[in-house]
């Protein structure tokens, strides 16, 4: 930027203040000096100036008015200071006041050219057209105030702007994680705005302090490797430093790149500390300028911030909740269902009972067919596996992984799986078990999960398999214990595609799939097991036709590998 | 009379038709149950039964789950079709048009069987 650039407002520069004060300054120049011309020819043109003035301010176009009001002005100062000493500062005291009004009210019009020029010609004049050089260098000096004042108006109109954009960048992306937007987009307006001239921004790092570690939380370049190489050792510095708000020259190393010339600002934000390192292009004499000049701006960033990441805390919350209530839900129906299906049986057994005791025209033979079917019947046992399922069903998976393994014998597992076995096919033949001293055989596990997996795995054998080619077994070896549930697929060449499909879903690492398929009973399982870490497959032999789910357990297992 | 029941669980079910027909109807109905859409073989044939119980939840192997074997009974003209379920199915049925179906819910009551039964007398 340069002088000639400035903008200029020609429009504003006729305050009326500056014509009273310029009026009172030319007649204490007409008193302090000696005067060439008669007293009547500074009364006269005094007065022309002012109605002439006036006549401008009712008659004159908006866009000439200026103009006009200069020429008036350096006619007024020329008569006033013909042949007066320029050396004399006092005398330099108009000119003092059109700049002053120049840099209070320039902003659109880019006419300081013409000003430059009327004040040297009107100092070219006063001199007798005589160039005179130090006559010209005070103007000069003014200059230079103005353009100081102007960068000063200059900075905190963008300041306002920045703050502005920020809170606009801010609103409109509170909903996404896209906050590092705003902190590349302030270096592209800083980047590209007057400022620019002096530096530029090449990146934005915004750090917190992490049990005396310094985290990037957030930059204006992605980063891979976050560790920070600080010339100064910015991290011992502020955990020795009390001062808040603190300003550091450094030079960094941040995902193997050089900021050489970078800044560190400190903005303590509540009770949490933000520590922007602002690294630049060049060095130059304006750096800690723009750097502390931009601190308002940086403070407004940490606060939205930290406002942000309040508000994405309570969300995170909220979603949580609505997460579990979800699951708690979804576990109720879930249970509700199982529930239901299971149910039909004892409904049934209870009202059979109610025909048996209430219908009076019940037939003898009838009699006997209720009777035979209420004999044949074991629901007390299923009532309580179904209430025992269902409460565990609606608490959720977690609920039944919080149980912490026990050691326990392997008998004390393997009956868990002969109850089971003998409730639903009234023998314990096809539980083959080829382990020595099963009292001896300790192993650590969860039992109740067990249970439940046992339950399903032998429940589906119940549906699925087919008339006799039931069977489980249990082996023992280098610390593994194998469980091997197998049955004959009732229509192996017919369904085979879609057990293969199962299988494949069911070995897959992501189980969301086969929960979509609601396949309850094997996503159950599955569920189960990988949470606990345990080897689960399975598989479908093609030679015997048999489908099998196995399980490996290892006797001692580490509680906290957990998938 | 005829009845075919479509049953993922079929075991579960079974006690409660067979009470029914041995209590109620005398052993008269001729009760058949499939356990996946795909065994059922011909469709047109179900417009052979007097009432059909689709269960809408079926096996994870069957082709098409209760909604699909309704559709394909409708299309040969047998509209005798009660759905069984443990679950609220109404929105469902009425998102599918087929809000006109009777519904039987799980557990299964022999006094509520017998009288869907009797409706299709």
């Amino acid at each position: 930027m340069s002088v000639k650039n400035l903008e200029y407002d020609i429009k504003r520069f006729n305050s009326l203040v500056l014509r009273i004060i310029l009026v009172f300054v030319l007649n204490a120049i007409f008193f302090i000096n000696e005067n060439i011309f008669p007293k009547w020819v500074y009364f006269s043109s005094i007065s022309l100036y002012v109605l002439l003035l006036f006549l401008n301010y009712l008659t004159t176009k908006n866009l000439s008015k200026g103009v006009l009001r200069l020429f008036l002005d350096c006619f007024i100062i020329c008569v006033f200071l013909y042949k007066k000493d320029l050396d004399y500062v006092f005398n330099y005291f108009p000119f003092l006041l059109l700049l002053f009004n120049t840099q209070n009210h320039s902003s659109k019009n880019g006419k300081f050219w013409l000003f430059i020029l009327l004040i040297h010609l009107s100092i070219f004049t006063l001199d007798n057209f005589s160039f005179k050089l130090t006559h010209h260098i005070i103007p000069g000096l003014l200059y230079i105030f103005i353009f100081i004042l102007y960068i000063r108006n200059f900075i905190s109109l963008f300041k306002e702007d920045m703050l502005y954009l920020v809170g606009n960048l801010f609103i409109e992306n509170v909903n996404e994680n896209n906050s590092h937007r705003i902190l590349k987009n302030i270096i592209q307006q800083i980047n590209s705005s007057k400022i620019g001239m002096f530096n530029k921004i090449s990146e934005i790092f915004l750090f917190i302090n992490n049990n005396e570690k310094f985290v990037l939380i957030k930059g204006s370049k992605f980063v891979t490797n976050n560790d920070l190489k600080s010339s100064i050792n910015i991290e011992s510095i502020i955990k020795n430093n009390d001062e808040k708000n603190i300003f550091f020259k450094d030079s960094v190393e941040i995902d193997g790149i050089n900021y050489k010339i970078s800044y560190w600002l400190q903005h303590k934000i509540l009770e949490k500390d933000y520590y922007f390192l602002i690294a630049l292009k060049k060095d130059s004499i304006f750096n800690e300028f723009l750097i502390t000049s931009f601190r308002p701006i940086f403070e407004y960033i940490g606060r939205i911030y930290y406002m942000s990441n309040s508000l994405m805390t309570i969300s995170n919350e909220n979603q949580k909740i609505i997460k579990q209530k979800i699951a708690y839900v979804f576990d109720a129906q879930n249970a509700l269902h199982y529930v239901k299906n299971k149910l039909t049986p004892i409904t049934s057994t209870i009202n059979l009972i109610d025909r048996y005791f209430k219908q009076k025209d019940l037939s003898a033979e009838n009699k006997i067919y209720i009777e035979n079917r209420l004999l044949s019947n074991n629901n007390n046992y299923e009532i309580k596996q179904i209430i025992k399922k269902a409460e565990i069903l609606i608490k959720g998976v977690d609920n039944i992984l919080e149980e912490k393994d026990k050691c326990i014998s392997l008998k004390a597992l393997i009956d868990d799986i002969r109850k089971n076995w003998l409730f639903h096919f009234n023998n314990i033949d096809d539980v083959i078990i080829t382990v020595q001293n099963l009292k001896n055989i300790k192993i650590e596990i969860n039992q109740m999960m067990f249970d439940f997996v046992f339950t399903d795995i032998i429940e589906n054998i119940n549906k699925y398999g087919k008339e006799g080619g039931k069977r489980v077994e249990i082996s023992h070896e280098n610390d593994i214990i194998t469980i091997l549930f197998s049955n004959k697929i009732s229509d192996y060449d017919r369904d085979k595609r879609e057990l293969d499909e199962i299988v494949n879903l069911y070995n897959l690492t992501n189980n969301d799939e086969i929960y979509n398929r609601k396949t309850h009973g094997l996503s159950f399982i599955r569920r189960l097991l990988r949470r606990k870490n345990i080897e689960n497959k399975i598989f479908i032999n093609k030679e015997e036709k048999t489908f099998n789910n196995e399980i490996k357990l290892k006797r001692y297992r580490d509680e906290n590998i957990s998938i | 009379m005829k009845i075919l029941v479509f049953e993922n669980e079929i075991p579960k079910v079974k006690d409660a038709f067979n009470d029914v027909n041995e209590l109620d109807f005398n052993k008269s109905l001729k009760i058949e149950y499939v356990d996946k859409s795909q065994n059922f073989g011909d469709y047109k044939m179900t417009s052979q039964y007097d009432v059909i119980f689709v269960d809408i939840d079926l096996s994870p192997t069957s082709f098409k789950d209760g909604y699909g074997v309704i559709e394909d009974i409708l299309k040969f003209g047998n509209k005798n079709i009660v759905v069984l379920t443990g679950n609220m199915v109404e929105d469902e049925l009425k998102k599918r048009g087929l809000s006109d179906l009777k519904i039987l819910s799980k557990p299964i009551f022999l006094d509520e069987l017998k009288e869907v039964i009797e409706d299709f007398e």
